[in-house]
């Protein structure tokens, strides 16, 4: 009989602790989540105010642009050089 | 007496008729044994021409595809000269072509011995098309080089004035300064590459192929390192625009 309460009152010291630890869990992830989303909306909200060059987001993303164009581009010269899939025939 | 005679012939007239049957079995069977091995050392022949034409084949289409892929990705370029760019395009089109008549004599090798011929060219052309492939995709990285560098300066230039308003309203601007300069002179690195990359690329001739393995190496190595500076004023002139960002220039 004694046993049988033991067990019970393991499972009930369990069951309560994943409960805890899904609410504290749950909770640290909406907080970094919220500051996450909160982050870049002050962000966004610094890079566009109005008195500032309104003309840097769009030169920042053409310059982001071009910049992955090049590294793609590069890429293409480095497999050209290297030539990988050349078939080498035995005469 | 006579008996032993008649036997003696008798088997003197057995053992020479065996020996003819005997012969005739193996001149016989030697020419079959002959015809079969020459039949299956033909069809072995064939099979090796056959395996080799289409692994040459193969690798002709291959250099045919890589330099029509390189050179429609040239054709996109806007920012280089149009003599440079149509020379490209022209050299690689006539490399295409020698690969292309290839093909065909590939196609038309009827023996073995005329199939290693084609062979062998195709190894010796090797050069002028990792050449020619090679030239084609630097010279459209040097374009999209040049297009990310007028980016760095058009986004260097709007930073400029950024800090520019917010000094005439008395803020403190004097890091974004110091980090815009220092952005500068690297943008004015990568214009000088720039420039002597294209001098080496329009000296890269797909017929002489001693001096041009160096150039080619020595232009891949600094396309690679103006590539990793443009990448690297890339993401300082992005912070640099978040810093002129919270000036809040005019608040």
């Amino acid at each position: 009989m004694d046993q049988i309460s033991n067990k019970k009152k393991i499972i009930i010291i369990i069951t309560i602790t994943v409960v805890v630890l899904s609410i504290v869990g749950l909770s640290i992830y909406g907080l970094v989540g919220g500051n996450t989303v909160n982050d870049t909306n002050s962000a966004q909200d610094d890079s566009s105010t109005p008195q500032n060059s309104q003309t840097i987001q769009q030169d920042v993303a053409d310059m982001n642009t071009s910049v992955q164009k090049e590294s793609v581009d590069y890429q293409a010269v480095k497999d050209a050089y290297a030539d990988k899939a050349r078939i080498k025939l035995a005469e | 007496m006579k008996t032993i005679r008649h036997i003696y012939t008798l088997s003197i007239k057995k053992t020479s008729l065996f020996m003819i049957v005997a012969a005739t079995v193996l001149i016989g069977t030697q020419s079959v044994v002959g015809g079969t091995a020459a039949a299956v050392t033909m069809m072995n022949q064939d099979k090796q021409t056959a395996a080799l034409i289409a692994s040459a084949s193969d690798e002709v289409q291959r250099r045919i595809d890589e330099l029509k892929k390189s050179g429609e990705e040239l054709e996109k370029a806007t920012f280089i000269s149009d003599k440079m760019k149509n020379d490209t395009i022209a050299e690689n089109k006539a490399v295409q072509k020698t690969f292309t008549d290839l093909q065909q004599k590939l196609k038309g090798a009827t023996s073995l011995a005329d199939a290693q011929t084609q062979v062998k060219e195709l190894e010796k052309l090797y050069a002028s098309y990792q050449m020619s492939n090679v030239k084609t995709t630097s010279l459209t990285n040097s374009d999209s080089q040049t297009d990310a560098k007028n980016n760095l300066e058009k986004t260097a230039g709007t930073i400029k004035s950024d800090i520019g308003k917010a000094k005439s309203e008395g803020k403190d601007t004097a890091n974004a300064e110091d980090m815009l300069a220092q952005i500068t002179s690297l943008i004015v690195s990568v214009t000088a590459v720039i420039a002597s990359v294209q001098a080496l690329i329009t000296s890269l001739i797909a017929g002489d192929i001693a001096g041009a393995v160096k150039i080619m190496e020595n232009i891949v190595a600094q396309l690679g390192i103006n590539s990793d500076v443009i990448s690297s004023v890339s993401q300082s002139l992005g912070s640099l625009a978040t810093i002129t960002g919270s000036f809040n220039i005019g608040a």
